[in-house]
């Protein structure tokens, strides 16, 4: 973690001391949803201070278009900030956040696929929207990786973006996605499995 | 890794790399960013905020409602003329006013970490503290509190407790906290002795901590309501009978522990009202009431009184308590609202709801945006007194402190010495 995550993680921890349903006098402002202006907004900025780049990358994999990854990652921002009043740690905060963004993903990856209309929809294999920008620098067998991944159930994509992109264990993506360990592990096995045969159909 | 998890490894590492740190946008939290609701833009017009001028909209806002004369439109019922330009809340009552409430009243004071070490018991009409209860070992704090519509009983939920530092640091011991055994017990209040007494109550399953997302017991005190998120289990106490409703859609029932009380029951114990949140990212809160001797064991079955919003110009709420008044006709909570049309003036205020049609039947307490937050922490059976927590109290660094009293016939009675927590608190 950099040095602006530990900041975060400080004032995280400092701030799960002072609920914003507060004990006697010591009542904290409301938010504009009726949350503490001061703490929730300043524990929020640092979280999102040290986690939005990693937060935005993961999205940007998921739905291969930044500025809708960046939207859905202001989302899930927003989300814990009205909520932070029912979050007792930053370690809550941020996997919050994490399964909100892959939450996020999941609907705008929903939408782009009610927008492709019927019949797009309809395709076995509905074609992948890589943006511009990065298909200006993308290697053909990368952007195979990734329409290949993307194909893939939610369930299975989310499991592998998680295990090979930010490392996590089975237990840590069981968390983020709100299923068993041995369910990760599963979707994980197949999803790898899918990912090698479809790319063998590809070459 | 294999040379098939070594290239996804490297695309997905590639692609992420893709986002420079120095492209992340600023982040918006003020001003309602309701992006879902605002026009799509290209990217490269996209209207981040940035704090400034965050802070110069929400001024501005502040400003133009302040200086506008024009009158609320919306339902001012219970709101004086006076109090209506001012929003400041509902003004001053009677001392006898507190007598319309049940006359105890348990209290969880959050202290260092979160969660309370002991219970109090204490007077609605002193404030005094007339008992005080710890969790029997090897339990150290409680978490959740509800109480049964006879003035004395009680039911609390404890678990163990570790010190959760910071960082890693800290990782073990927030497993340990999420993954600890919640156990209930029954607190009965004597109040000739000023007593209590504590019973384990046998609630069959193995639950932990991080399962409950809310929890109620019924009137009489025979039937406990717990929600697990995706679904919501009632308890018969006396028998350990468990009967469970489930939800098959997105979104969960309740809250994350602990935000106060998302059930509550009608007086004949037969309708449980819930919280069920869904929605685009889970903001859009549904009031619904689970008609509990009907058969079936689907939530959708539970009819929605009220859906809440989270969008600027129509009436929403803070998440909170919404409760149902005992005799099955009202759903009582603290509202927002925030206009879109500058005709109409932002305020916050509670607000009583029909059942029957979910739309509101009676407002007062009105305050000024951002004056503070409130609470409605009990009802009567008619919802014609409440007990709330009010931003009257000193005023802070922060903003205004909070205050417990006792609104009834649009007038609050403020509870002598008030309470150290207005969010685990039941009558």
């Amino acid at each position: 973690m950099t040095s602006a995550g530990e900041a975060a993680e400080r004032g995280g921890a400092r701030l799960t001391n002072m609920n914003p349903h507060p004990q006697g006098s010591t009542a904290v402002a409301p938010g504009p949803a009726g949350l503490p202006v001061t703490t929730a907004e300043t524990a929020v900025t640092a979280l999102y201070q040290a986690h939005a780049l990693g937060m935005i990358r993961l999205a940007h994999i998921m739905l291969g278009d930044r500025a809708s990854a960046e939207d859905v990652v202001q989302e899930a921002f927003y989300g814990v900030y009205r909520r932070w009043s029912a979050l007792t740690d930053t370690g809550n905060a941020i996997a919050y956040v994490r399964s909100s963004v892959l939450n996020g993903c999941r609907s705008a990856l929903r939408r782009q696929a009610r927008a492709r209309g019927r019949a797009a929809a309809q395709q076995a294999a509905p074609p992948v929207e890589i943006s511009a920008e990065a298909a200006a620098i993308t290697l053909e067998e990368r952007q195979e990786v990734l329409r290949a991944l993307r194909r893939l159930p939610a369930r299975q994509r989310e499991a592998l973006v998680l295990r090979f992109y930010l490392g996590h264990s089975a237990e840590e993506s069981a968390a983020t996605m709100g299923i068993g360990p041995g369910s990760v592990r599963s979707a994980i096995h197949r999803g790898l499995t899918s990912l090698g045969r479809m790319l063998q159909e590809q070459s | 890794m294999n040379q098939l998890e070594e290239k996804l490894a490297a695309a997905l590492r590639d692609t992420g790399e893709e986002i420079s740190p120095h492209s992340v946008p600023p982040l918006r939290l003020r001003g309602a960013p309701r992006r879902a609701t605002l026009p799509r833009l290209p990217h490269r017009w996209k209207a981040w905020l940035t704090p400034l001028a965050a802070a110069a909209a929400v001024a501005a806002v502040v400003a133009t409602s302040l200086a506008m004369s024009a009158t609320f439109h919306g339902h001012a019922r219970g709101t004086s003329p006076a109090g209506e330009q001012q929003l400041n809340g509902s003004p001053p009552g009677p001392a006898s006013a507190l007598r319309k409430v049940p006359p105890y009243f348990v209290a969880l004071p959050e202290q260092a970490l979160i969660y309370a070490r002991a219970a109090t018991v204490r007077s609605t009409v002193t404030g005094r503290v007339l008992a005080t209860v710890s969790p029997p070992r090897p339990y150290s704090v409680f978490t959740w509190v509800s109480g049964a519509a006879d003035d004395r009983t009680f039911v609390l939920a404890a678990q163990r407790w570790w010190r959760i530092g910071s960082g890693q640091a800290g990782a073990r011991a927030q497993e340990r906290d999420n993954t600890a055994r919640t156990v209930f017990f029954r607190l009965a209040f004597h109040p000739a002795t000023g007593t209590t007494q504590l019973t384990r109550l046998a609630v069959p399953e193995k639950i932990r901590a991080t399962d409950i997302g809310g929890m109620g017991v019924s009137a009489d005190g025979t039937r406990l309501a717990l929600t697990f998120r995706t679904y919501i289990q009632i308890i018969n106490l006396a028998t350990g009978a468990t009967r469970t409703w489930t939800w098959p859609g997105g979104g969960w029932i309740g809250n994350f522990k602990p935000d106060g009380q998302i059930f509550s029951w009608s007086a004949d114990g037969r309708y449980l009202a819930f919280q069920q949140w869904g929605g685009k990212f889970d903001s859009t809160a549904h009031v619904r009431l689970l008609d509990t001797t009907a058969p079936g064991t689907s939530l959708t079955a539970a009819k929605v009184i009220r859906t809440f919003l989270n969008q600027d110009g129509v009436l929403t709420f803070s998440p909170g308590n919404t409760l149902l008044t005992p005799d099955g006709t009202k759903i009582v909570t603290a509202t927002t609202f925030s206009p879109r049309q500058r005709s109409r003036i932002s305020h916050e205020e509670i607000t009583e709801f029909s059942v029957q049609t979910g739309k509101p039947v009676l407002t007062q307490d009105k305050f000024a945006p951002r004056a503070g937050w409130q609470e409605v922490l009990w009802t009567n059976s008619d919802g014609s007194v409440l007990v709330l927590s009010d931003p009257r109290g000193k005023k802070t660094q922060d903003g205004p402190g909070n205050i417990l009293g006792v609104l009834s016939g649009n007038k609050f009675t403020p509870i002598p010495h008030g309470a150290d927590t207005f969010q685990q608190i039941a009558w």
